[in-house]
C-alpha cells in the first residue's frame, strides 16, 4: 500500500512566489490538518514568504475537510472572486462557512483507514462487523469518524440522500458532489437518485484522487455538499 | 487592489481542474513500499494505479 507524503514546503514556496512576484494576494485552501501535515507545511511556506512580500496578503486556510468538500470551498472562492468580491470578503466567507461543507462516504473496507492511521481501531471496530458498510465523515476537528453502520448495501443511497436532505437548504446550494473510489457504477446510480430530487445547483461527479483513495481503499462512494447548519 | 490567486492542494479532487486555470494545485507526493521512487503531481497517477501498487 502506498504512503502519501504531505505537501513539500519548498514546492509551496516556489508556486506561491510565482504569483507573489506579480503582486498577487494568495488564498490557499488545504486538506484538513487532522488528516495531513500539508496545512502546517504550507503555513511554514507562508511565514517564509510574508516578510519578503509585505505588500501581498497570504491566507492559508485549514479546510478541516478533504476531497471534493475542500474542492467545493475552492470553487466557491473562485465564484466569489468572479463576482467581484474582494480578498477580505472571500476570506471572511470561507472562515465562517468552511465547517458547513460536509462529505459523507460509504467505505467498502476500513482496512485502509486503519493502516494509514486515519481512524482508530476502536472507532473502526464499529464498522468491522460482518457485511456492515461503515459510513464515514469528517468531524469538527477534521478527523475521520464512523457515523453510521449499515448492514448490506440496499439502503446505502437512501441513507446518504436522507442525511443530505436533513442538512441542506435546497434554496441555497451551489453544488452537490458525488465522489467515488473506483466505483463509478455506484456513483452514477447515486447521482441518478440525487438528480431525481430536482435540487437546483450543479452536480459534480468525480473520482476521489489518489491521496485520499490510498487511505480509504476502493469500492466506496458518497456525497459532499454545503450544509445549512453546523455538523 | 492586488489580484487574487487561489491555491488548493492535490486533495481537493476538483474534476477537470485544468478547466479552472484560476485555481492552482500544489502537488502531493507518494512513496511506494519496496520502491525508491517518489511520485508527484507530474506523474499524475490515477487512483486505480495507486491502489494496485
Amino acid at each position: 500500500m502506498p504512503r502519501t507524503a504531505a505537501v513539500n514546503t519548498s514546492k509551496a514556496v516556489e508556486l506561491f512566489e510565482e504569483d507573489l512576484t506579480k503582486g498577487n494576494d494568495i488564498i490557499c485552501i488545504c486538506l484538513s490538518s487532522g488528516l495531513s501535515s500539508s496545512y502546517n507545511n504550507i503555513v511554514i511556506a507562508k511565514n517564509m514568504l510574508q516578510k519578503k512580500y509585505p505588500d501581498s496578503k497570504i491566507a492559508v486556510i485549514d479546510s478541516l475537510t478533504g476531497s471534493l468538500a475542500e474542492g467545493l470551498i475552492a470553487l466557491k472562492a473562485l465564484n466569489m472572486k468572479k463576482e467581484g468580491k474582494n480578498y477580505e470578503e472571500i476570506i471572511t466567507y470561507i472562515n465562517k462557512y468552511k465547517d458547513y461543507y460536509n462529505i459523507e462516504f460509504f467505505v467498502d473496507d476500513l482496512t485502509y483507514l486503519i493502516h494509514g492511521g486515519r481512524i482508530s481501531k476502536t472507532a473502526a471496530s464499529l464498522g468491522q462487523l460482518l457485511r456492515v458498510k461503515p459510513l464515514i465523515n469528517i468531524d469538527e476537528f477534521g478527523k475521520v469518524q464512523v457515523v453510521e453502520k449499515v448492514r448490506g448495501s440496499k439502503r446505502m443511497n437512501s441513507i446518504l440522500i436522507d442525511r443530505m436532505l436533513s442538512k441542506i437548504d435546497k434554496n441555497d446550494i451551489d453544488a452537490i458532489g458525488i465522489v467515488h473510489s473506483d466505483n463509478l457504477d455506484g456513483a452514477v446510480k447515486l447521482q441518478e437518485n440525487v438528480e431525481n430530487l430536482k435540487i437546483t445547483g450543479k452536480y459534480i461527479l468525480t473520482e476521489i484522487g489518489p491521496v485520499i483513495a490510498s487511505h480509504i481503499g476502493p469500492g466506496g462512494y458518497g456525497l459532499t455538499y454545503k450544509m445549512k447548519n453546523e455538523k | 487592489m492586488n489580484d487574487i490567486s487561489i491555491f488548493v492542494d492535490k486533495c481537493s479532487d476538483i474534476p477537470n481542474i485544468k478547466d479552472y486555470p484560476e485555481i492552482k494545485t500544489i502537488p502531493i507526493y507518494y512513496y511506494f513500499n519496496g520502491e525508491d521512487i517518489e511520485y508527484g503531481d507530474e506523474k499524475n497517477l490515477t487512483m486505480r494505479e495507486i491502489l494496485i501498487k
